[in-house]
């Protein structure tokens, strides 16, 4: 029987097959021949004709001569050998000195390798349960902020109705009791006047934070035309203009085309940009809106010749309650929303908002809206609404006049006829309309009946928010129906009464000529 | 405090590839309320400097130093309550590795410094390609740009990423950093404006406070 050749065998192995690193050198350490693995290791092309065995360690200067190495023999020496990768990997070689060759085995130390794995497996699970627990947290902490918004609407809305009491309340005692007060009192009473409509107008920017984080902001899309809309807000903002003796011109470049939007939230945007340049523009500058089209879309620009912004400061415009180093120039105050509800709104309309401004210079604040109506954006779509608006009947208005979104606001006198219709009206509405309008202040008169008595807050708010920016705008005085606190006053029981007060009104209205603007539930 | 007895207990666990023993020594520490820049310094930042000392002389294996290393990443997670809760400026540092660096958590080590001081810091982990650092200065704007070397083998992927960024960003503040720089490449500061290496941890605090104000 023939004796295999053992030899033979184990020598072909370890050359093509075995994952261990077999190398024949001289005795300099020039490489000779590597087996398979080392080639597949370090990469067959990393191997050049009399390489030299350091040539394939990573050596940080410390690394013993190749003599050195060969003298230590069979006992396990660790020593990196540089990947294909170029990454280092850790092999115990061991040498073999013979026939004036020297023969070295590389080998991975299968113990080790298993005990990283083992922990690699423990560290991948570890972490994927802190990814589950993080997305958790972070599942909970989108919810507290939902919860916090419906908070802040709630709080802001409930404080709303009280605010509006004190400052018409504090309106009408200056000036009926302007006589028997002195100047301190007198200033006392401005002051709670002019704080009162500062919260007011923080309480409305918080609602309106808070509906538009919620995802909850309603877009009523119509046609819109964006001059008159502009004419409109730059005559609205005349009055101010020419306190502060400034200049506010309206430029039309292009006939522009009417665009699908929301025009009580543009116009608020609008109103934001025009008023703001105006506040922090010094006498004898101009502030001018310009309109432009551009490829597809409308750019409305409100420039100013004020201070400007420090570039370092640009980022933080349009985050909430961030101010910049740029003080108003007649002290008015800001509530640090404004800018932060126009980017939204801007954004809702599928638009970008942007500021150029140079410090010394002025600021131009632009923004656009898409030309072409987008397949998302279609008439009155109601975006990221949670849930269906369900109170839109709003009590004891007649029928005809009853609107199923948000009503759109008119303007002009007050038909006497319309309230007639009503079964009933606030008995103080009556009084107080009769006693302010005896200041000869103009007025603006909210018809909306409580819709909070059915939980209608957006409604409620949609409607008011104008009202409250226009009434200011005018510094008009605005009466409120729907407060909680007004007195219900049933029309057939008090026939006489209000037949009475409506003739004392129209009396006055006769005589004064002062122009009401009043704002109408209905179509026309 | 890091007693002499706490560190060498801890860096034999780190040897032995023992997260559950690091861990407790960690935690037992910051139940002490121990300054996380000691425990960052004098636990984290010595025993892996040791760690690879011991590597680049052959003494523990590439599988032992990634095993510590690993482990170190992980305690980390214990300490980052307390870092990221704490009142922030709005300074911001984006940290990133070059790209081929497979070592990361000297760098992240830095940006959680940054974070430590009151900046919002940003990190890119191992192996960053520059267009990825790219848009993330784009997005953030940082006030520094902050890029990690750690093996010396990686300068050539250093030197085109610091031209690619300043071939964007002219002004931006660079620095480096890193057990790469050990070996070399301090040159790179003679070609480039507002860039500078550092050498610690230590050294960067100092440097982040004179950046704050």
């Amino acid at each position: 029987m023939k004796k295999p050749d053992t030899d033979k065998s184990v020598y072909g192995y370890l050359y093509h097959e075995a994952a261990i690193i077999m190398l024949q050198l001289d005795k300099d350490g020039t490489v000779l021949d590597a087996n398979k693995f080392l080639l597949d290791f370090i990469g067959k092309d990393n191997l050049t004709p009399n390489q030299k065995f350091h040539d394939l360690l990573v050596d940080f200067g410390n690394l013993p001569s190749f003599s050195e190495l060969v003298q230590g023999g069979q006992s396990a020496r660790l020593l990196n050998v540089t990947s294909h990768r170029g990454l280092p990997q850790s092999f115990y070689f061991t040498f073999y000195e013979e026939d004036g060759y020297v023969l070295a085995f590389g080998q991975l130390d299968q113990l080790e390798i298993e005990a990283v794995r083992n922990n690699l497996v423990d560290a991948n699970a570890e972490i994927n349960n802190l990814a589950r627990d993080l997305q958790k947290k972070n599942a909970e902490l989108e919810q507290l902020n939902k919860l916090k918004n419906q908070f802040l609407g709630i709080a802001a809305h409930d404080l709303r109705n009280p605010l509006g009491i004190i400052l018409n309340y504090s309106m009408f005692v200056a000036d009926q009791a302007k006589e028997v007060l002195n100047e301190k009192q007198v200033k006392f009473l401005k002051r709670i006047k002019d704080s009162s409509y500062y919260m007011l107008k923080l309480v409305n920017d918080f609602l309106d934070v808070s509906k538009i984080e919620s995802g909850k902001l309603e877009l009523q899309l119509e046609p819109c035309n964006m001059h008159a809309l502009i004419e409109q807000n730059v005559s609205l903002n005349q009055v101010f203009a020419e306190e502060k003796q400034i200049k506010l011109v309206f430029k039309s470049k292009q006939h522009i085309q009417e665009v699908m939007a929301d025009n009580s939230k543009i116009e608020q945007v609008l109103n934001n940009l025009i008023s703001n340049a105006l506040k922090y523009s010094f006498p004898d500058t101009t502030v001018e809106v310009a309109i432009t089209r551009q490829e597809n879309k409308m750019v409305i620009s409100v420039q100013d010749e004020g201070q400007g912004i420090p570039e370092s400061e640009l980022a933080k415009l349009f985050k909430p309650f961030q101010t910049t180093s740029v003080k108003s120039t007649a002290k008015e105050k800001s509530t640090g929303l404004g800018l932060l509800i126009c980017k939204n709104i801007v954004k809702g309309h599928q638009g970008t908002i942007w500021v150029e401004s140079e410090e010394g210079k002025g600021s131009k604040f632009c923004f656009s809206l898409p030309l072409a109506e987008p397949d998302n954006l279609q008439k009155n779509q109601i975006h990221d609404m949670v849930t269906p608006d369900k109170h839109q009947t709003v009590q004891n208005i007649p029928e005809e006049n009853m609107e199923k979104s948000s009503p759109p606001l008119s303007s002009g006198i007050l038909d006497l006829e319309e309230i007639k219709k009503y079964q009933s009206i606030g008995i103080d509405f009556l009084h107080n309309l009769i006693d302010m309008y005896m200041q000869e202040s103009p007025l603006l008169i909210n018809d909306i009946k409580d819709a909070s008595e059915k939980g209608d807050y957006e409604k409620m708010h949609s409607t008011t928010q104008l009202l409250n920016s226009t009434s200011v705008k005018l510094g008009a005085v605005q009466l409120g129906f729907h407060c909680d606190n007004i007195l219900k006053l049933d029309v057939q029981k008090n026939q006489q009464f209000i037949q009475e007060s409506i003739v004392k009104l129209e009396s006055l209205f006769l005589e004064t000529k002062k122009a009401l603007l009043a704002v109408k539930n209905s179509k026309d | 405090m890091i007693t002499e007895d706490i560190y060498s207990k801890y860096l034999e666990m780190l040897l032995q590839g023992s997260k559950k023993e690091c861990t407790k020594i960690t935690q037992d520490l910051l139940s002490q309320e121990i300054e996380i820049h000691d425990l960052y310094v004098h636990l984290f930042q010595a025993s892996m400097y040791e760690v690879g000392k011991l590597w680049e002389e052959n003494r523990i294996s590439v599988a032992v130093e990634h095993m510590a290393t690993a482990i170190t990443e992980g305690l980390l997670h214990l300490v980052y309550p307390q870092i990221f809760a704490a009142e922030h400026t709005d300074k911001k540092a984006v940290i990133s590795c070059v790209p081929n660096e497979y070592h990361q958590l000297g760098a992240k080590m830095v940006a959680d410094i940054f974070e430590l001081n009151a900046w919002n810091s940003y990190f890119l982990g191992a192996n960053t390609p520059s267009s990825e650092l790219i848009r993330m200065i784009d997005e953030k704007k940082p006030d520094i740009l902050g890029l990690s070397m750690s093996l010396f083998f990686s300068l050539p992927h250093l030197t085109s990423m610091v031209e690619e960024v300043r071939s964007h960003y002219h002004d931006l503040e660079i620095v480096l950093g890193g057990q790469g720089f050990l070996w070399g490449g301090h040159d790179i500061v003679k070609k480039h404006n507002r860039l500078q290496i550092i050498g610690d941890l230590k050294t960067l605090e100092s440097y982040i406070h004179t950046r704050t104000s």
